[in-house]
């Protein structure tokens, strides 16, 4: 099949700059450590409120600095709904659904995940400056989805 | 085009190759503006973690 | 002579029972888009805070109304509409009877599954949006209407198979016309692509619906919905890369760059836009990440047929415009007849494909989807991609299609109207989805009804912009009755007469096109081995280390 001189041109500089783009990603991702939320661990969505962490959702301190914010999401709520951590904190939010499909987003930072009934779904922040951070559900899951959020209150 | 002769034709062949650089011009354009946007969503990603 | 010639294949006309087939579904789809109209108008209001909807209309069952009517059954009606009358019209004028009557009775299939869609999202057991995300539970029959109106398109498919194989009989040995081939492709990539969707309703969404097993692997139907999700917009895609490969250069005065290219890229197509179904579900957890950044290498290699298309529509437009006398590097492009329905319709179309397409790139971006997934830039994104240019596509389809069909003429009032509701559409989405692209930058929420979060000032900060998103839907809106309009106009009032159907001659600089670009058996395998190879073991993975089961839930 004849190709024009032109259009070799461009499909070479086209694939290549795509090509570009996926090793971009790739050492983002695989060698700094940008991985996008995909924990694999599960969880019965029938007993979330019997299973540990999740039976007593809240922020654990792990170290200086360092939190573990356990987190249900349910219609229409995010349990707890108010969490207060010092300035250059870092949080691991561990979150699964008591019922349907939630989102889990901060808006201003990477925090963006999708929280799957049956399964617990995290994603690591350092909050580096101080003020009322809104935790939203961008994922419809009912009647009630437009007033899902919690706050996070960086001193 | 009924007097489409066989020299208006290689005429029109020879002309193919070079008429193409405004075609040429526009893809780049177009590749130019996919990089800028891809780049500018990748540092905000950058910037936001 | 070759005048002559071409003269009468433009002449050649789409006889009576294979226009009133593809007329009825084309007719069907638009009044389908007439209502979606409705719909998006109200959320569009009620969203930005102009309007609030009575206690009686829920948001998100108009929501649901939208999104299933314009993105499942006007598109599938029309795409099935357009194949049937060009296909007629490339292979002699007529379809033959099997494949009419495999038209017919998809069709009906069709509008019994809308119906019984419609009837369920109107009574509020069904707002679920067209994605339906188990484990919301809507009622059986708004899964068994959804799947009908799906296996009712393999119909319209079938019947498109039909019309191709006869054609293969009658003409041994020779390659099918450009047209007739890329509809099969595309009912082709149909078909393996609905395959997820039919699993996920049948198997798992309807028993599960009537109770008759508690609870659904969640996971799973949001595989199986999204191997189905991806292809589902080349559906929406490949229809309108047909018109701009096959009817456009006629339109313009021009000829096809390239056959051989043009029929290549459909097949990259067919191979390359399932197996990248994870790009959809970035943000997951339960999918391990090889898998996905897997399905992020293949989403970038599907956007080479897309560059091979831009290259090809370049040339088209550069080589007619040169024909015609242009000089410089642009001077082609006052040459293309900017006055025309026809085109003027689809090139915006195809202009709103380059920041759609730059928009693609971002979302599939692996760990740069957190920035913009379920915010409202992938609302702008995909308004951008299938409400403009595959919408602003069929609609230049439909100016000559429609009286084509119904023995009218596009008079050059209409003409003037048509160009006017062109820009219209194009400045609402200008408007529409440019602030739905600024707005998720800065995070906000797609599917979510006006809310300001308790008066949150971040959540405040956004409304100003949600108000230009409204501004822009009313212009759609406006837009989209003049369409409506249109059609009326040109299937019932214009004047009687002969209007084209413009099919274009393949260029004579055109190279021969190799056979393998028609070897359905390689090419179905190779298809079937890329899928297998991306979703084999997720699939099984998945299904073998499940969580206990999610019981429904109705929380609307």
């Amino acid at each position: 099949m004849h190709l024009h001189r032109y259009e070799k041109i461009w499909l070479t500089v086209g694939l290549l700059t795509l090509i570009v783009f996926i090793i971009v990603l790739g050492i983002n991702a695989f060698a700094m450590g940008a991985q996008p939320p995909s924990d694999a661990q599960v969880i019965d969505p029938t007993k979330v409120s019997q299973t540990p962490p999740f039976d007593q959702p809240g922020l654990k301190q792990l170290g200086n600095n360092n939190y573990a914010a356990d987190m249900t999401a349910f219609v229409f709520g995010y349990a707890p709904n108010r969490i207060e951590i010092p300035v250059r904190s870092t949080v691991t939010f561990n979150v699964t659904s008591k019922d349907v499909v939630h989102g889990f987003e901060i808006p201003g930072t990477d925090v963006n995940m999708m929280i799957v009934p049956g399964l617990v779904n995290s994603a690591t922040h350092t909050f580096t400056k101080p003020g009322d951070y809104l935790i939203l559900c961008n994922e419809y899951c009912g009647a009630g989805h437009q007033l899902m959020a919690a706050h996070l209150v960086v001193k | 085009m009924a007097q489409t002769s066989v020299s208006k034709t290689r005429e029109h062949r020879e002309e193919h190759a070079i008429s193409l650089r405004g075609t040429l011009a526009s893809v780049f354009i177009m590749g130019i503006f996919l990089l800028l946007a891809w780049l500018g969503v990748f540092i905000l990603f950058l910037a936001r973690l | 002579m070759a005048e002559a010639q071409a003269a009468e294949v433009q002449s050649v006309r789409v006889d009576r029972p294979a226009a009133r087939l593809s007329l009825a579904y084309v007719l069907s789809g638009f009044l389908a888009f007439g209502i979606a109209a409705i719909a998006g108008l109200l959320q569009g209001l009620d969203r930005g805070g102009m309007i609030t909807l009575p206690k009686w209309l829920s948001y998100y069952a108009v929501l649901t109304t939208h999104g299933v009517y314009m993105g499942l059954v006007f598109t599938t009606f029309f795409i099935i509409g357009f194949f049937f009358s060009g296909v007629a019209r490339t292979t002699g004028g007529s379809l033959p009877p099997a494949a009419r009557r495999l038209g017919w009775f998809g069709w009906w299939m069709m509008v019994v599954g809308v119906i019984m869609a419609t009837i369920e999202i109107l009574a509020g057991n069904a707002s679920v949006l067209y994605t339906f995300y188990a484990p919301m539970k809507a009622s059986p029959y708004f899964y068994i209407g959804t799947a009908l109106l799906v296996v009712g398109s393999w119909f319209g498919g079938y019947g498109v198979f039909s019309a191709y194989r006869a054609w293969k009989r009658n003409h041994p040995g020779k390659m099918s016309p450009l047209f007739t081939f890329m509809a099969v492709s595309t009912m082709a990539l149909w078909q393996i692509a609905t395959i997820g969707v039919a699993v996920e309703v049948v198997l798992q969404l309807i028993p599960w619906s009537f109770g008759w097993v508690p609870t659904i692997n969640v996971l799973l139907s949001r595989m199986l919905l999204w191997y189905f999700g991806h292809p589902l917009v080349y559906f929406w895609l490949l229809p309108a890369y047909t018109m701009w490969y096959v009817n456009m250069p006629r339109i313009i005065g021009g000829k096809v760059f390239s056959d051989a290219l043009a029929r290549a890229s459909f097949i990259l197509f067919v191979l390359l836009s399932t197996p990248v179904g994870f790009h959809h579900q970035l943000l997951e957890p339960g999918i391990p990440p090889l898998w996905k950044f897997l399905h992020v290498m293949l989403t970038m290699m599907v956007v080479v047929p897309s560059l091979m298309t831009a290259f090809n529509m370049f040339a088209v437009f550069e080589t007619a415009g040169r024909a015609k006398g242009a000089t410089g590097l642009f001077g082609w492009f006052k040459k293309l007849p900017w006055n025309d329905v026809r085109f003027t319709a689809p090139i915006m179309g195809m202009i709103a494909f380059i920041p759609g397409g730059a928009g693609g790139i971002i979302n599939a971006g692996y760990q740069m989807n957190e920035v913009v997934h379920n915010t409202i830039w992938v609302t702008g994104h995909f308004h951008l991609t299938v409400a403009t240019t595959v919408a602003m596509t069929f609609f230049g389809i439909a100016y000559w299609l429609i009286p084509h069909l119904t023995g009218r003429r596009l008079t050059p009032a209409a003409n003037k109207v048509g160009l006017a509701q062109a820009v219209i559409w194009a400045t609402g989405m200008l408007l529409m989805s440019g602030s739905m692209h600024y707005m998720g930058l800065l995070g906000v929420p797609r599917r979510t009804a006006y809310t300001t979060y308790m008066n949150n000032p971040t959540a405040l900060s956004w409304m100003p912009l949600e108000g230009t998103m409204a501004l822009g839907g009313v212009l759609l809106f406006i837009a989209a009755m003049m369409m409506i309009g249109m059609v009326i106009y040109l299937t019932w009032f214009a004047p009687k007469g002969f209007q084209e159907y413009p099919i274009g001659e393949i260029g004579d600089t055109a190279e021969a096109t190799p056979r393998i670009l028609e070897r359905w058996p390689v090419i179905i395998s190779l298809a079937a081995v890329l899928i297998l190879v991306a979703y084999a073991y997720p699939v099984i993975d998945t299904m073998q280390n499940a969580p206990p089961g999610a019981p429904g839930i109705k929380t609307w």
